[in-house]
């Protein structure tokens, strides 16, 4: 225990030195910033990135990127309210996830089929499947969600479930990432893709596997958001969201070229992100201007990842 | 009970129109080691790469232990337990010691999770059979030696439970002590009942090492015969290429002229961060100045410090007496310095690009009316050295990355010679091409010093460097040791300044 707490350290004490001073600045600016409720507030912001960041660690191992989770949390989401309607929730809910994995599926069927980069597949996906959100949703949110499922997502308490929720998601992943051949296999077709396949490792399904992570975990971060909400949104996750899911793994120590998986840098990194919105509306900075500086820190976490790369 | 582990029959490949391998037939036999033979693109890779299930045979059958074998797959020929530790290692840098180890075959506990501790136990004992005291499991690939890099690539096969064990150029990083204890390695597998192919252009090495050796040309089986104390170089050398070869480095004195080069004090970090200095040298026009010492001695680092690519900590290189400006590539290249790297696939060449592109990347301006390249005169300067190189026109217009490695490396040279450099620093001018382009290699590099260009060559093999030059400088623990002159050293003494003795 002692030598993993050492080796977390070592890892990790940039960021986590980032996040302390973070939270001194903000606490000197702001007399509410430090607070237990602030807190609460701050770590329920995080759950919805941090679900997608953790399965952006499984994409980025393998040296991709996934551009269209944040179409998929709203489609998956229209697609759950809606048939809410008609089904048993967790029946929809399950149908939902189904096709957030079916998106995921497709992007690394294409990648792998045709070779081709996943930025630009992504990328198209994104706009697809935001498009069919408008189609399915006609352009307006559906409300009246059941009464089971936002208890079990979002609970009635004041610490909301949606932070166990996305620290549960964490953890499994953080065990599969610790644990599993599986992983060994993403990292090393992120490291050396030759390597991997002499090593026997099949590429093409570890890379169609990521993406169905990705996917799966932009379904549960829809859920969570529409439990928030109590909606369906066609336009959630347009803004900073899916920004995040990207940079914050970034941030916490893995890298665009791939071969590196660390979930507990990517808590620090999703943190590091919801402190600063938090801080920034406590001293009255406005939305629009916040967005500037997410889209700033997202450089600044690229920057970092490319020097530290080069050395 | 026969003593073949593999028997290869009839095995034939086409790549497109390039019949790679022609009805080869061999056997190799078990607790022997086998010398595979060759010139680059004879197809002792293709052959290989069929027996380890990365690339398919059009035709012809592989007996394995006297049962017909299906190797249709990098997995299939680990489960017939052969296994092959290619010339670019193939392992994953960001990965540590002991998980490239087990990569794709982890040990699992009963819960079907990675089991870390048991995993690292096991590369510490193979480590230790090895020999390699040096380095911990825990490790990061990236951040070890090219040498023990290899270590674990082999030990990777010996974990896998290996019963062959090709090895495609696993000396070439290695220094002289790393290869005994390499060749130590391969005799106790051999001991234990294990084959080993081993691929090698170096033929001292070759002969020591192996039991017996086959030898492709153009991707026929031309010979196989045992290895015994008749045997030398010329009976290798000679079914490889066709012909006796009479001089492996022909060697004509050009006229020498005015010092175009000189470094002075100067001083640079090596890879391990260890520094070199007071390196003090000149080269003169017309002349041929070889660097030679074991690897690590911090060679290839000077070569990239005098060209620009690494700083200098002090000292000052002059070129025709006058200093230069700043310290970089740019300037390097300005003032009359060309560069042909050791790594040609990937610091050398752009491998998708055509050769005649690759050759006249530094001279688009001369060829160029405003940014508009003049094709014409583009396609001259390609053809200008296609002949004195020995090389076809049709290269011209093929990716540099379908071409021989020893082709590959006259298209790096063409490039020097049509941006007009006066000064030619190689580093390692043949490393990994084949006996007859080496030769070729040498003679290309003769000529341009009867041309006046003044050349630097850092070369870890002595004899290239004692055939080649005028000038032998050698790099060893104490720093630069030299000027020798031509002549005045031979193979035995110039090995023993690289391990630190004083010369007579």
């Amino acid at each position: 225990m002692k030598k993993f707490l050492l080796q977390a350290w070592k890892r990790y004490w940039g960021v986590l030195l980032a996040l302390m001073v973070i939270n001194v600045l903000f606490s000197l600016l702001s007399p509410y910033y430090l607070t237990t409720y602030n807190f609460l507030n701050i770590f329920d912001h995080s759950a919805i990135s941090l679900v997608m960041a953790v399965g952006m660690v499984f994409v980025l191992g393998t040296g991709g990127i996934d551009l269209s989770i944040g179409s998929t949390l709203a489609c998956s989401g229209i697609i759950a309210a809606q048939l809410f309607k008609v089904m048993p929730w967790p029946l929809a809910m399950l149908i939902a996830l189904a096709f957030g994995i079916g998106v995921g599926l497709l992007n690394g069927f294409i990648i792998t089929q045709f070779h081709l980069q996943p930025f630009i597949v992504t990328l198209a996906m994104l706009n697809i499947i935001r498009g069919l959100t408008l189609v399915l949703s006609g352009g307006h949110p559906v409300i009246g969600l059941p009464e089971g499922f936002l208890t079990l997502i979002y609970g009635k308490s004041l610490v909301s479930t949606s932070i166990y929720t996305s620290l549960a998601i964490a953890f499994i992943c953080l065990i599969i990432l610790w644990k599993t051949q599986y992983s060994r296999a993403v990292r090393a077709v992120g490291g050396c893709e030759e390597a991997a396949f002499v090593c026997g490792i099949n590429i093409r399904k570890i890379k169609i596997s990521v993406y169905a992570i990705s996917g799966a975990t932009a379904v549960f971060a829809s859920f969570i958001y529409m439990a928030k909400m109590d909606s369906a949104e066609p336009l959630a996750g347009l803004t900073t969201e899916w920004m995040e899911a990207i940079a914050a793994p970034i941030i916490g120590g893995n890298s665009m070229k791939g071969g590196k998986c660390f979930i507990i840098g990517t808590i620090i990194g999703v943190l590091i992100f919801s402190c600063i919105k938090s801080g920034l509306n406590m001293v009255g900075i406005n939305q629009h201007f916040q967005q500037i500086f997410i889209g700033g820190l997202t450089i600044a976490a690229v920057i970092v990842d490319s020097v530290r790369s080069s050395r | 009970m026969s003593d073949a582990f593999i028997q290869i029959n009839n095995l034939s490949k086409r790549f497109g129109g390039i019949q790679a391998l022609d009805h080869v037939s061999l056997t190799i036999r078990k607790g022997k080691v086998l010398g595979l033979m060759g010139e680059n693109g004879a197809g002792k890779s293709t052959l290989m790469r069929i027996l380890c299930g990365i690339q398919t045979c059009s035709q012809g059958e592989i007996i394995v232990e006297d049962k017909r074998a299906d190797i249709n797959c990098p997995e299939d020929a680990q489960d017939l337990g052969i296994g092959m530790i290619p010339q670019e290692l193939l392992l994953v840098n960001c990965m540590s010691v002991a998980e490239n180890m087990f990569l794709g075959y982890e040990i699992l506990d009963r819960f079907g999770a990675v089991d870390a501790k048991a995993m690292d136990l096991r590369t510490q004992e193979v480590l230790a059979e090895l020999g390699c005291e040096g380095i911990a499991p825990s490790d990061c690939l990236g951040t070890i030696s090219k040498a023990n890099q290899q270590m674990v690539a082999i030990g990777r096969r010996i974990i896998q439970g290996g019963k062959l064990f090709i090895m495609d150029e696993p000396t070439s990083a290695l220094t002289v002590h790393e290869t005994e204890k390499l060749f130590g390695v391969i005799r106790s597998l051999c001991n234990k009942g294990q084959s080993v192919v081993f691929i090698s252009h170096r033929l001292e090495e070759v002969l020591e090492l192996c039991d017996y050796f086959a030898i492709l040309r153009d991707g026929v089986l031309v010979d196989v015969f045992d290895n015994g104390d008749g045997i030398s170089k010329q009976d290798l050398i000679k079914p490889m290429i066709g012909s006796v070869l009479d001089e492996e480095y022909p060697h004509e004195q050009a006229d020498l002229g005015e010092v175009i080069l000189s470094c002075e004090g100067l001083s640079y970090k090596k890879d391990n961060e260890e520094i070199v200095d007071d390196i003090t040298f000149s080269l003169q026009a017309g002349e041929v100045v070889g660097f030679s010492g074991l690897v690590g001695m911090g060679k290839s680092e000077l070569a990239q410090t005098i060209y620009g690519l690494r700083p200098m900590l002090n000292g000052a290189i002059k070129v025709h007496g006058e200093k230069l400006k700043g310290h970089d590539v740019i300037e390097s290249s300005k003032r009359g310095m060309g560069f042909v790297s050791e790594d040609r696939r990937s610091e050398g060449l752009i491998l998708g690009l055509k050769c005649l592109y690759n050759m006249t990347l530094t001279c688009l301006r001369k060829l160029s009316i405003g940014t508009v390249i003049d094709r014409k005169k583009e396609l001259a300067v390609g053809m200008k050295y296609v002949t004195p190189m020995n090389m076809k026109r049709e290269y011209l217009s093929l990716p540099a990355n379908n071409l021989s490695g020893g082709n590959q490396q006259k298209v790096v040279i063409a490039r020097q010679l049509a941006s007009d450099a006066e000064i030619i620093i190689f580093d390692e001018p043949t490393k990994g091409i084949d006996v007859l382009a080496k030769s070729e290699v040498a003679k290309i590099i003769n000529s341009l010093s009867k041309q006046n260009k003044g050349i630097l060559i850092f070369s870890s093999e002595p004899r290239e460097v004692l055939g080649l030059c005028d000038t032998v400088y050698v790099l060893n623990l104490e720093g630069l040791q030299g000027p020798y002159r031509r002549g005045e050293l031979d193979y035995q003494s110039l090995m023993g300044i690289q391990f630190g003795e004083h010369h007579e």
